[in-house]
């Protein structure tokens, strides 16, 4: 069920980020629970690169596992080219990330917080103030991490990439918790930085800002790939425009326009969608409006709708949902009942 | 290596702003201080106090004067013991008994530091327990880790800051305890005998009081909570207790084990040397038992908490480089 839709950058020769048959299981008390499952994960250089799925499905394990946070079971990814986690020393002043809620050290200050990461990276203590300033924390520093704000916390975590000027940026879900302000601002940053040449990886489920703001996208599902590539491509992939036209008898405008060769399909109560009718030809709605207006029906509406993430990203992940009863790596079920068995219950 | 120094210089600066250590540390010193006062009372007794404990030595004196023949002979009749052992029952009181001398350097210095030491231990395992079990507790441990994906160095890096911790604290309990009793008594022209024998002691304990910073951070590593890591120093009392009875006699199923019970250890590490009893019964029904004593050598012991900590500090570090952070 992967589907690829632009070339593979499997075979670019630098890719910031990628994967191959990662897999993770995490043990908990009903047993083995995967997470991740033969992930394939190709992250140009440059740009901003969305990473997308359902809750629970293995967005945040694979960043922890490209981190050193988690041990996979299998597979294996490399950041810019050196296999990770074997040389993860040697890149990880090039990466910056934050996992989920950025969780600081809380009866702490932000200035200390930030002062203890600088002193365990060998960045300049100097450069605390100035990262402070950046993320417009300036005044609060000498706050205490526990009483940050959720938007604080996660400026903070910003501030805290920022120490080592990194070239990749893995933010997980960073607008969690911000008011419309913050995460504007927070994809203008993204952007920002993808402009000055460093590649930023973000992953969300708020599709409609990963839209305004990637160039490219992966969508995951169950721990598993499920599209790839350009999001203007996957865009294409995902439904044909139409328009949708407001007007008195819906019925007759329905018949001229399917007269004329649209193909059009009853929209909501007292509008029509309008399909162009034949494949590869692109709609025009100014054609449609000539064809209606010419029979002597004038619209008092008329608005085009566009594919977006959300479409497709219901269409791909809903068949994986679909498949959430199916009994894909389901252990057969005992004969006769037994007690339960437990494995290593630690989590 | 350059690593590492960096790292542990940013481990011990959290350290010393934790306000664990900081409240754990004031504790040790404020008790530290508190025995001075009582230290006080005994190497420079009050004149009064000298009279009145002078004259309870001299009345209980002339009490065993006046009883003591005839209560080892009732003794005898009765078939308490031989003469002997009788005798051996009603000792005759000494000065030191009552206190009318104050008594030496050594014996208050060594007192002084056992308390300074048992003190330490405690702090010293709670502050190691707590620094790695916060960083679990709070989710931190995941965030540093981002940065710093070093493993064993972060390892290395937090246990060498709580070992130096550790040994700074006690190092400071317990010889601000000797400098301070050795003040008192020298103040009050006594001599300070076998100065070097109780600082040796002294030397002694620091080793333990860091190593149970260690233990206390390793112990929390593994569980990954600071409580559980209490709790581990609690089970075992409770679990010593229990097997009590299976260790006192020399016959017992567990006899072989006192040697490498920890409290012995460490009460050989900082005694430089312990002797302890067990049992053997005469009776058949074990009414009556002869008392066997036995040695726990400094040397074992040495080598027995040399063994530990390594075996600690390598499971730790084999634990804590695969261990999934969350
Ligand atoms: N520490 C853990 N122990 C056990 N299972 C875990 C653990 N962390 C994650 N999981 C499981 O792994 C799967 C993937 O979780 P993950 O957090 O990677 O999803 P996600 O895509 O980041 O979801 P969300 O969008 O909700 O953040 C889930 O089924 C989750 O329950
Ligand atoms: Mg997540």
């Amino acid at each position: 069920m992967t589907t690829s839709a632009a070339p593979r950058h499997a075979r670019a020769p630098e890719l910031a980020v990628s994967t191959t048959g990662l897999r993770k299981t995490y043990r908990t008390r009903k047993g083995r629970r995967v997470a991740v499952e033969g992930l394939d994960l190709h992250v140009p250089r440059g740009g901003v690169h969305g990473f997308l799925g359902p809750n629970g499905s293995g967005k945040t394990t694979t960043i922890r596992m490209l981190l050193g946070l988690v041990r996979p079971d299998s597979g294996s990814m490399t950041l810019f080219g050196k296999p990770v986690p074997a040389q993860l020393p040697a890149v990880v002043d090039r990466v910056g990330a934050i996992v989920e809620q950025p969780k600081f050290f809380p009866a702490f200050t932000a200035r200390r917080n930030l002062e203890l990461l600088a002193a365990g990276i060998g960045a300049p203590k100097q450069r605390v103030p100035e990262v402070l300033a950046e993320v417009g924390l300036g005044e609060r520093g000498g706050d205490r991490f526990r009483s940050y704000s959720l938007g604080m916390k996660q400026r903070l975590a910003i501030a805290g990439t920022l120490l080592k000027d990194p070239e990749l940026l893995i933010f997980d879900e960073p607008t969690n918790g911000l008011d419309p302000a913050g995460i504007h601002e927070i994809r203008q940053t993204m952007r920002g930085l993808a402009d000055a040449g460093r590649t930023v990886l973000v992953s969300s489920h708020i599709l409609n800002e990963v839209q305004q703001v990637a160039d490219t996208v992966t969508i995951i599902g169950r721990g598993r790939l499920l599209a790839e590539g350009d999001v203007d491509a996957i865009l294409a992939r995902g439904g044909t425009e139409a328009v949708r036209v407001r007007v008195p008898d819906p019925a007759a405008a329905a018949e001229v326009l399917a007269r004329v060769g649209f193909a059009p399909s009853p929209g909501d109560p007292g509008t029509v969608l309008v399909r162009s009718g034949a494949p590869g030809v692109p709609l025009d709605s100014a054609q449609v409006n000539r064809a209606l207006a010419d029979h002597g029906i004038y619209l008092a509406e008329l608005v085009w709708q566009r594919p977006d993430l959300e479409e497709v990203f219901l269409s791909l992940t809903a068949e994986e949902h679909l498949g959430a009863g199916a009994p894909r790596a389901a252990p057969p079920a005992p004969l006769a009942p037994t007690a339960p068995r437990r494995s290593g219950g630690r989590s | 290596m350059n690593d590492l120094v960096r790292l542990t210089a940013a481990e011990l600066t959290r350290l010393r702003s934790r306000r664990v250590s900081i409240v754990a540390a004031v504790v040790v010193l404020a008790a530290v201080a508190l025995f001075q006062v009582l230290i006080h009372s005994e190497v420079a007794p009050t004149a009064a106090a000298q009279a009145s404990a002078r004259q309870a030595y001299e009345a209980a004196q002339q009490t065993w004067q006046a009883q003591h023949t005839q209560s080892v002979a009732e003794c005898v009749r009765q078939g308490g013991g031989t003469q002997e052992e009788c005798e051996s029952y009603d000792p005759a009181p000494t000065e030191a008994d009552f206190q009318v001398t104050p008594p030496p350097f050594d014996q208050v210095g060594v007192a002084g530091v056992s308390t300074a030491t048992y003190l330490s231990l405690f702090a010293a395992f709670l502050i190691g327990a707590s620094f790695i079990g916060a960083e679990y507790a709070t989710g931190s441990l995941a965030n540093w880790l981002t940065f710093v994906p070093r493993r064993l160095e972060v390892f290395a890096s937090k246990g060498v800051a709580v070992l130096l911790a550790s040994a700074l604290l006690g190092a400071v309990a317990v010889f601000a305890t000797l400098g301070l009793t050795a003040a008192q008594v020298a103040g009050h022209g006594e001599p300070l005998v076998r100065a070097g024998h109780v600082a040796a002691a002294g030397g002694r304990a620091v080793v333990m009081v860091a190593l149970a910073g260690v233990a206390g951070y390793v112990i929390a590593l593994l569980t990954r909570h600071t409580v559980a890591a209490i709790a581990v120093p609690l089970g075992y009392g409770l679990v010593r207790t229990v097997v009590a009875g299976f260790t006192s006699d020399v016959d017992a199923p567990l006899a072989w084990l006192p040697p490498y019970l920890p409290e012995l250890n460490l009460q050989a590490f900082l005694e430089h040397g312990v002797t302890y009893t067990q049992y053997r019964s005469t009776l058949a029904d074990g009414s009556d038992y002869t008392e066997i004593e036995k040695h726990v050598s400094f040397g074992h012991s040495g080598l027995y908490w040399l063994t530990l900590a390594v075996v600690a500090v390598v499971a730790g570090a084999l634990v804590f480089r695969r261990r999934d952070v969350t």
